[in-house]
């Protein structure tokens, strides 16, 4: 089996089921996956049970490893998940808050803390030159924007080398430009290293631009998968999102374009 | 300005960063060699004077000098200057580590409860001459107090713990324990005679002059084992001021680390506030200051901790000791404390907005 997927994976919180037998099919290296689905689908739940920051019934596929069977240090390694949520309080700069997700773990030797070796200073340094963030490095996190903080969190996930990346709305709350860097930052990274991403993306016409592979979530249950010009449809707004809506080309390009909010139907939720 | 540019670029991030963390490693040299030098003026001044060269002969050849001096400076200055160092920089490790696992900048062993503990032990047993059986009578008000200091972490320990309890809540959690254990002392006042009165405002009041040189070793010896232990955890802290998930992500057992960190901050609170009293605000006050210094990198910040926890203790101390009065340095600790305790609220409510 290549590439991640899920099997019969469902999850809970406390007694509430979020999650019910999800079948993710294979994501592959190199991809990018939107996953997508109305507030409350579950979606941000998916990847922290694919991370392990919550327990996920189930089987988690990883090129024919059950990344439920691997204790959290090592599927940390493997896996690497950036919450929605923004670091607000920290005076760590952007250079020490990279080379912090790269040490993390690191227990040093005997009772002293470990000291970053040069490759490592070395690679926090080149994913900051790539990410176009060097003349940032010295700034205390909190003095930057939310791009810019987004782009370090993206720092701080590559840093660790994962072969999969779970992103949690990285360009929620982005004005357009940053929006762009972001979206051209996560796609070189996956070509580049060959990445496994999967995205949480609320802007459906970001989903259809950007990824390669759209998974839908809906109350809990896999709706859809696939190319993104076939899962999204007429038929996926109106069930899924109760709105009137249709694919149109412009200039080549999909778009969506929404009509009407339907009527209230309890099948939505 | 071009200059500046054209250096800026052909030093790389790295080069940068490891200039950055040279001078802050030279800062925190600075600061152990103040806190040594505050510790001499320290001790040199008091209501008899005594010059430094004075001071060396007497701490290192004590037969040759008149034993007067002698006194003075192994019972009464030492213990007294060295208590203060300990206590300072015990109280502000444990400050420092709690700002960190609560995720809070205003956490610290005495806003969330742990020093109105150890009061309200200190109470039960100065009032009531209640305490744990079997303990020497001169010991009995400082065993008192760190039982119900030890308590009071337990029990912030236990709701850590507890799934879904978030910090937030765990913060006003310590608030509450403040102000019950607050009532409970004021309770014991109610009822307490003339003597015993005395005694416990006094006791509540903090002093150093309760210093001794078995306290010394004792409070040390947590000190020593509980500071290569947080070193240790350095780099897992400073990811953790990244937010928790983001640290879980990245393969932190963020549970363990702030349990462990949590055992760390009782025994030291709890040892600190037992042998001296309430000092206020040291806890909350030193870890800002190594925050200003050396950034929050934990394996700078920790140690920068502590010493500004030792310095700030030690100056105080000193100006504690007004020409014939001793005036208790609980209460110089919170005059000086709240102006700087308004400051940093203040500036967060400001980082809010």
């Amino acid at each position: 089996m290549t590439g991640l997927s899920t099997q019969a994976l469902s999850m809970h919180y406390g007694s509430r089921s979020v999650l019910q037998d999800i079948h993710l099919p294979a994501l592959l290296p190199g991809t990018i996956t939107a996953l997508i689905g109305p507030n409350a689908a579950g979606k941000s739940t998916l990847l922290r049970g694919i991370a392990g920051l919550h327990k996920a019934h189930g089987q988690i596929w990883l090129e024919g490893v059950d990344l439920n069977r691997l204790p959290q240090v090592e599927r940390a390694q493997q896996v690497v998940y950036l919450p929605q949520s923004l670091p607000e309080r920290t005076r760590l700069c952007a250079f020490e808050a990279v080379l912090s997700a790269a040490m993390a773990g690191h227990r040093g030797a005997g009772f002293a803390p470990g000291r970053p070796s040069p490759t490592v200073l070395k690679g926090v340094e080149k994913i900051l030159a790539d990410l176009d963030l060097t003349a940032l490095a010295d700034r205390p996190i909190d003095a930057l924007s939310g791009g810019q903080r987004q782009l370090v969190g993206l720092a701080q996930a590559l840093v660790r080398q994962p072969r999969v990346l779970l992103l949690d709305e990285p360009t929620s709350a982005l004005d357009l430009y940053h929006q762009c860097q972001v979206v051209e930052a996560i796609t070189q990274a996956t070509r580049e290293r060959n990445l496994i991403t999967l995205v949480v993306v609320h802007d459906i016409n970001l989903a259809l631009g950007f990824s390669d592979q759209v998974v839908v979530l809906h109350n809990g249950q896999l709706a859809a998968a696939g190319p993104p010009q076939v899962v999204i449809n007429q038929a996926l707004l109106k069930n899924v999102y109760g709105v009137s809506g249709r694919l149109e080309q412009v200039h080549g390009r999909p778009l969506v374009m929404v009509d009407a909010r339907l009527p209230f139907s309890p099948a939505l939720g | 300005m071009t200059q500046v540019q054209a250096c800026a670029s052909a030093d790389g991030a790295g080069e940068r960063y490891r200039h950055r963390h040279g001078r802050r490693v030279l800062l925190l040299s600075a600061l152990a060699l103040a806190l040594v030098v505050s510790l001499a003026v320290d001790i040199t001044t008091g209501p008899s004077g005594m010059s430094l060269t004075r001071l060396l002969q007497v701490l290192w050849d004590p037969a040759s000098m008149p034993r007067v001096e002698a006194v003075i400076v192994w019972n009464v200055r030492l213990p007294y200057a060295l208590m203060a160092v300990l206590v300072g920089a015990a109280l502000a490790l444990a400050g420092a580590e709690m700002q960190t696992v609560l995720d809070n900048p205003l956490a610290s062993p005495f806003t969330l409860g742990v020093s109105a503990a150890a009061a309200f032990g200190a109470a039960l047993a100065i009032v009531l001459g209640m305490g744990i059986p079997g303990v020497p009578a001169q010991y009995l008000i400082s065993a008192n107090a760190f039982l119900f200091a030890l308590a009071s972490v337990a029990l912030l320990y236990l709701l850590a713990r507890w799934r879904g309890f978030g910090v937030e809540s765990l913060v006003l959690f310590g608030i509450a324990l403040v102000f019950a254990f607050n009532a409970l002392v004021a309770l014991l006042q109610f009822v307490a005679s003339q003597d015993s009165l005395q005694q416990l405002v006094f006791w509540t009041l903090g002093s150093l002059a309760r210093a001794s040189w078995e306290k010394l070793a004792i409070l040390a010896a947590a000190l020593l084992l509980c500071l290569p232990f947080s070193l240790r955890q350095s780099w897992a802290l400073t990811a953790l001021t990244l937010g928790e998930e983001r640290a879980r992500s990245f393969g932190i057992d963020v549970g363990r680390l702030r349990v462990l960190s949590l055992l760390r901050i009782s025994l030291l609170s709890a040892l600190a506030v037992s042998f001296v009293g309430t000092i206020g605000f040291i806890g909350l006050i030193a870890p800002h200051i190594a925050r200003l210094l050396v950034g929050e990198d934990h394996r700078l910040f920790l140690p920068a901790s502590v010493l500004s926890g030792g310095l700030s203790m030690a100056s105080i101390a000193s100006k504690a000791l007004m020409p014939g009065v001793l005036i208790p340095v609980g209460i110089v600790t919170a005059l000086v404390g709240i102006p700087f305790f308004m400051a940093i609220v203040m500036r967060n409510r400001r980082g809010a907005l």
